[in-house]
């Protein structure tokens, strides 16, 4: 009974505590695409992020394991931001509070000023695995966002539904159920899956982490297309120090466990961005300095 | 961090269409699926087992010389009932009918043909198997009395005796099939029920596991005394027994499966904005299907045993109250017919549960095909 799923309630139709303080005062002034001026429908504005001194801990074999030691962070709208560090160090814990997968013990998570209380449509994750639902076709599962919304009937989700597996190159394999995917197509079917729903904030939890090195690259250029392409706000957990200054706009370094913010590297190359840039190899050197390497 | 105000700039443009590498693979990829070799090796390695005509031929032989050793040979004294004419009348049909699909598999262009081939092809071994027995057995009882009756008949007596009985038998497999089926679908719905909540509740798998585990292991046959005291007619006396033995190994299976369901799944529909009812019906049901079908594949024999088991002690209709009948009069070439009918349906079920089995998982990786 230890395993039994226990769900968290949707966050949307709680008591949200709205107003909640904003210490960097990013997501008053910066919502270029959101609130102000609402642009284009289709292209959903990133949400801002407020992490404030949340710890976590966990209990492992009897004794209390803390993860997360008073950590705070801020991720603008619009921006991509990866969390680096050791592994083990609690990145993807963090995450999936950011998710609203679990809860903190002390501190608060907002998103777009929102206190977050339990998961929501509008962050979508891809996590490590694909986690396709294995019985279910590609086109059933990039659509499964419309499906529990109660929505997948309706003309423009279909669209959006063909349009994402479109971007992607996986025309061909609409009917294909998983099993019959490469690893590599199975994680490009989350992708947009979790695209879909038209996230405001799209988290990644070390997505390209079990692929080949070849796949890894194409991959990681999809990502960077879709987050060009769709505004949303991107943070990505990843121990591959090359791809998160390939990606980001800034790279937030964690220590070992229980992880504090080391440091806030900020990323400011032009893209398409080169690894044998001499810039960007300075960048990789010294973050691979922070992490004590 | 001037990333906000840069952003739109600095986003570099997406792609259109996939690149020359990946175009040129899909080129090569038309021209080899194309290529006649590449296409005639796969269909020589793959090419599903098709008719074999000297198999075919023996087995088209065998039973017509089946036909024609009831017919000629003259028969022993040593029974009442033969049952030559429809002894010699199963053969024949027999044998003109696999020289039917044999002529029909003659002609393999058509898609009747082909299927015709097929099976021929795959069953062949099995009719001359079945021709040798049966003429066997026709020499053994009715040819020359080797054996005794009556507890052996000839196989055409079965025949006779099932025809010459047919009306009260027909009602007999009726009665049977009505019972297992109330019985089957009362505990399939309970068990998948009360194994659904059991899985998703801590509180329903803590007062329910305990039942479960010391009322599920119970014979049927220690509960029929209470049992048919306790019901109203002898029918719902015995629905209750056989829904009883299905409920017990659907709810262990179901609960066990939806409790295997991978949280991951969860996880994912969750931050899509599933609801509790979703993740139940959509994803732990799916999920625990595997589980699911291995449960009904094990509830059936147990609810046809469960099923005798009524008929014989208290519901006074059915093929195992026909067989106990049948054996108090000591008819046994009826008995035996009885009997080899209930083969044919167990048989026919648990194979028709496979087949659906086999069909609906067929989405599962690596699937064993039971």
């Amino acid at each position: 009974m230890v395993n039994h799923p226990n769900p968290t309630p949707s966050a949307s139709d709680a008591a949200e505590t709205t107003g909640a303080p904003d210490p960097t005062g990013a997501s008053e002034i910066a919502d270029p695409t959101g609130a102000t001026q609402p642009v284009d429908a289709a292209l959903p504005a990133g949400g801002a992020v407020d992490v404030l001194g949340v710890t976590q801990a966990f209990i492992s074999k009897r004794e209390p394991l803390p993860v997360l030691d008073d950590v705070s962070l801020s991720v603008r709208p619009g921006e991509f931001v990866s969390l680096v560090g050791p592994s083990g160090s609690g990145k993807s814990t963090l995450l999936r509070l950011i998710a609203g997968l679990d809860q903190p013990i002390t501190g608060e998570v907002y998103a777009d000023g929102h206190l977050v209380t339990g998961p929501d449509p509008s962050r979508g994750v891809v996590f490590q695995d694909p986690t396709l639902l294995p019985w279910l076709t590609v086109e059933q599962n990039v659509g499964l966002g419309p499906e529990v919304r109660g929505v997948a009937d309706d003309p423009d989700e279909i669209a959006r539904v063909d349009d994402m597996i479109a971007m992607v190159h996986l025309d061909d394999f609409r009917t294909a159920l998983p099993a019959q995917l490469s690893g590599g197509m199975a994680q490009r079917v989350s992708l947009v899956r979790a695209l879909v729903n038209r996230p405001r904030i799209l988290l990644f939890d070390e997505p390209l982490g079990k692929l080949d090195a070849l796949t890894r690259t194409s991959l990681q250029h999809d990502i960077g297309r879709l987050w060009a392409s769709q505004g949303f706000t991107g943070i990505m957990v990843t121990h591959d120090v090359e791809e998160a200054l390939m990606l980001s706009d800034r790279v937030i370094v964690f220590s070992p466990r229980p992880a504090t913010v080391v440091a806030d590297v900020p990323v400011d190359l032009p893209r398409p961005r080169a690894e044998d840039d001499p810039a960007f190899r300075e960048l990789r050197r010294h973050v691979l300095g922070l992490l004590g390497q | 961090m001037t990333a906000l105000t840069t952003q739109p700039a600095s986003r570099p443009a997406p792609p259109a269409a996939p690149s020359v590498a990946e175009q040129d693979a899909e080129r090569r990829d038309g021209v080899l699926a194309a290529d006649p070799v590449v296409r005639s090796a796969l269909v020589r390695r793959h090419r599903p087992r098709t008719v074999n005509h000297l198999l075919t031929g023996i087995a088209v032989g065998l039973w017509a010389a089946g036909a024609l050793l009831v017919a000629l040979v003259p028969p022993t004294r040593a029974f009442t009932v033969h049952g030559e004419r429809p002894a010699l009348a199963l053969a024949s049909v027999i044998a003109v009918g696999l020289a039917a699909v044999w002529a029909l598999a003659a002609r393999p262009g058509t898609k009747a043909g082909l299927q015709a081939s097929r099976w021929l092809g795959a069953w062949a071994p099995w009719w001359i198997t079945l021709a040798v027995v049966f003429a066997l057995w026709e020499l053994a009882t009715a040819k020359t009395g080797a054996l005794t009756p009556p507890y052996f008949p000839p196989p055409g007596q079965l025949v006779t005796e099932a025809w010459t009985d047919r009306v009260l038998l027909g009602q007999s497999i009726g009665n049977s099939l009505a019972l297992l089926a109330v019985g089957l679908f009362c505990g399939g719905i309970t068990g998948l029920a009360t194994g659904l909540w059991m899985g998703w509740s801590k509180q329903a798998g803590y007062w329910l596991n305990p039942i479960v585990r010391y009322i599920g292991p119970v014979p049927t046959l220690a509960w029929i005394p209470i049992v048919f005291i306790a019901f109203p007619s002898s029918f719902s006396a015995a629905v209750f027994l056989i829904a009883l033995t299905v409920w017990f190994p659907m709810t262990v299976l179901t609960s066990a499966g939806i409790r295997s369901v991978p949280r991951d799944y969860f996880d994912v529909c969750q931050t899509l904005g599933a609801s509790n009812r979703f993740l139940i019906f959509k994803v732990s049901l799916p999920a625990a299907l595997p589980n699911i079908f291995t449960g009904i594949f094990m509830a059936l024999p147990t609810a046809f045993v469960t099923l005798t088991i009524a008929e014989t002690l208290g519901v006074n209709s059915g093929l195992g109250w026909y067989i106990n009948w049948k054996k108090g009069w000591s008819a046994y070439p009826a008995m035996y017919a009885a009997i080899a009918v209930m083969v044919v349906l167990c048989g026919s079920l648990l194979n028709l549960e496979l087949a659906i089995r086999n069909r609906v998982l067929a989405w599962q990786k690596d699937l064993t095909r039971w």
